[in-house]
């Protein structure tokens, strides 16, 4: 007793620090207490909110409101579907910085503008999540020009082809084709094309027609883009000019003038 | 006195207070289920061991309160002491019985709380106080009663 009148009334600082979790020593019985009476209470009480304003305000807030999630909803489904498309890139994604399109050449010109991006430099390969878009031709502060593969003066790529399978799965996966490496060199109208790339033999060999697809096999561009689709084949005939050896109409996947969107592959990878 | 029924019933009743406590207070007022189990064993138990459970059950209090250790001690204690020589003018069974002893043993506990406050702060404001003594009375009733009627587990008759 002397000891709790002199702990209460003259020391009332003593022994606090030490004591302050007891009561976790009580959690086997106050935890489920709390539980029940939580329970118990949630059920007793009603929630009714009291609110002062008139219900036609209530009721054009309400209209906002949904008016609002229709329109992020639909902002969420864009983003999602941008999402995934860049899903496809895979590990390649990590090397890009995404730049959006500012508006196509002024003339007739196969090219893009790009944003200002300081990501952007001369000669860096520009991809989309379908294949490979262009090089950037110049860049500078205000923003950078991208030629695009099917540009008539954009430099020729080695590519291979392939064929996509479908998989038990459902998936479809590129099966290459045993074709040499080719060059195709930009069409315009959104096309490129193989001109005697290959001989007519090889082709029919390898059992190459229209639907299969080339894709990038060029030690000049980085290698995570190996095998990156360039074009489907959308016409292959004999050449004209040398019966020996046959023309090879590639398409890429997207119109690329029209791109929204591109991913610029950093230098670093360049390297 | 059955020793370990006992120290479960008080175990149970202080950790009741310290889970659901926040849900069953009013206005700032709640029970004193700890002085309710003191009251339970003052009306029952011998003088010694009433006294030794009130001064444990104190010590328990004021390890789960912000108070300094020794006040709820105190007050039990003191409030024990009061209802041990009360205890034989009355007729333990009866709910006046447990509602008077609840409010007169939360009184005696108030009391010292106040003087601590008045002494080192904050002071407790009185008509609070005075409303969970009343709480606590109302509470002391109702668990009280089952109680006394099965102290048979509790306490040896005779």
């Amino acid at each position: 007793m002397v000891l709790c009148v002199i702990s209460a009334f003259f020391w009332p600082a003593s022994g606090r620090a030490s004591w302050a979790n007891a009561s976790v020593l009580f959690a086997p019985v106050a935890q489920p207490a709390r539980k029940v009476a939580a329970w118990v209470l949630g059920n007793l009480h009603s929630n009714k909110a009291i609110d002062p304003r008139k219900d036609a305000d209530i009721r054009t807030e309400n209209l906002e409101l949904k008016t609002e999630i229709a329109l992020l909803d639909g902002q969420l489904q864009a983003v999602g579907r941008l999402a995934a498309e860049r899903r496809q890139l895979g590990t390649l994604l990590n090397y890009c910085v995404s730049v959006p399109v500012v508006g196509s050449d002024s003339d007739n010109r196969e090219a893009l503008n790009l944003a200002a991006s300081e990501a952007s430099a001369a000669g860096e390969p520009v991809v989309c999540p379908v294949g490979l878009v262009g090089r950037i031709q110049s860049a500078g502060p205000g923003g950078a020009k991208v030629l695009l593969i099917t540009d008539k003066a954009s430099r020729p790529i080695s590519v291979s082809f392939g064929r996509m399978v479908k998989q038990s799965n459902g998936s479809f996966q590129l099966t290459r084709l045993a074709t040499d490496r080719t060059l195709v060199y930009g069409h315009a109208n959104n096309e490129l094309t193989a001109l005697q790339g290959l001989s007519g033999a090889e082709a029919k060999a390898a059992g190459l027609q229209a639907g299969d697809w080339a894709v990038l096999d060029d030690s000049e561009f980085p290698l995570p883009l190996a095998g990156l689709p360039v074009g489907q084949i959308t016409s292959i005939h004999t050449s004209m000019s040398a019966p020996l050896y046959v023309d090879i109409v590639l398409r890429p996947a997207r119109n690329l003038s029209e791109l929204q969107e591109v991913l610029v592959v950093k230098e670093e990878v360049r390297r | 006195m059955r020793w370990v029924p006992v120290l479960i019933l008080i175990y149970v009743l202080l950790g009741i207070q310290s889970g659901a406590e926040p849900f069953w207070t009013v206005r700032g007022c709640k029970p004193d289920l700890g002085l309710i189990a003191v009251v339970f064993v003052a009306l029952n138990a011998r003088a010694q061991a009433t006294l030794a459970i009130a001064m444990g059950v104190g010590l328990i209090q004021d390890l789960l309160s912000v108070h300094p250790l020794g006040l709820f001690a105190l007050g039990y204690v003191l409030a024990a002491y009061f209802l041990l020589g009360l205890r034989e003018v009355v007729y333990r069974e009866h709910p006046l019985t447990h509602l008077s002893f609840a409010f007169l043993g939360e009184l005696l506990v108030i009391g010292i709380l106040m003087v601590q406050g008045w002494m080192h702060g904050p002071v407790p404001a009185a008509r609070q106080m005075l409303l969970s003594a009343a709480y606590t009375a109302l509470a002391g009733v109702i668990i009280l009663y089952p109680l006394q009627k099965s102290r048979g587990i509790f306490f040896q008759r005779g």
